[in-house]
């Protein structure tokens, strides 16, 4: 994906990773290569319904990357479905 | 989840809080087929701003939900942060460096989990340790 200039370039390797943060540690579950703004949202949903599976879902924290209405609405669909 | 500032948003946000509402009902593209609709909360920050934060509910006790996210904090910094965690690699296949991205994951993660197990029974025990590097 194309990002601000570091080290000489603009584009960079880019991934969505699913993290379960549990009395101040944080552990990473799962991570899928994201190639395109666009698909974040289908991306969220994925790693959602994985992380459903294996543990008990009480608050999806998401930082400002996320901040897009495809990727509100993948979630509250989530949340509906769940 | 932390709310990009527009100054749509802004606006909104400054006449909620005059009325004593940190937490309002806010429209994102309104009228068009991607509309969301979603709660805004406003926590104010040491410097005199403020920050936003975007839920799915209506939110109490802000403080409480602010420092809930700041759990959250420092999740994608330490992949940047701490130099020697991910691998490095030229590779222009994809999947070959996810698989190095994982693994490095899973080696820090591994490494913390087993840091805290031991320091937990060590202090149950009452062990004293110190290091010195």
């Amino acid at each position: 994906m194309r990002g601000q200039a570091k080290s000489g370039t603009t584009r960079f390797w880019t991934y969505i990773s699913l993290d379960i943060v549990q009395d101040g540690c944080r552990y990473t579950l799962a991570a899928l290569p994201l190639t395109d703004k666009r698909k974040a949202a289908k991306l969220v949903g994925v790693l959602l319904r994985y992380a459903a599976k294996w543990v008990r879902v009480g608050v999806v924290l998401l930082d400002r990357f996320f901040y897009r209405s495809d990727v509100i609405r993948a979630i509250e669909i989530w949340a509906w479905t769940e | 989840m932390a709310a990009k500032t527009s100054r749509k948003l802004r606006n909104q946000a400054e006449r909620a809080l005059e009325d004593g509402r940190p937490c309002f009902r806010y429209k994102m593209n309104p009228g068009k087929l991607n509309e969301a609709s979603f709660y805004v909360f406003t926590v104010p920050v040491e410097d005199g701003g403020f920050h936003y934060f975007a839920s799915s509910r209506e939110v109490r006790g802000l403080r409480h939900w602010a420092d809930v996210y700041r759990s959250s904090w420092g999740i994608d910094t330490r992949y940047r942060v701490k130099r020697g965690l991910l691998a490095r690699s030229a590779m222009r296949c994809m999947y070959v460096r996810l698989f190095l991205f994982l693994l490095s994951v899973l080696l820090q993660d591994s490494w913390e989990l087993m840091d805290g197990v031991v320091a937990s029974r060590l202090i149950s025990s009452g062990t004293a340790v110190s290091a010195l590097f």
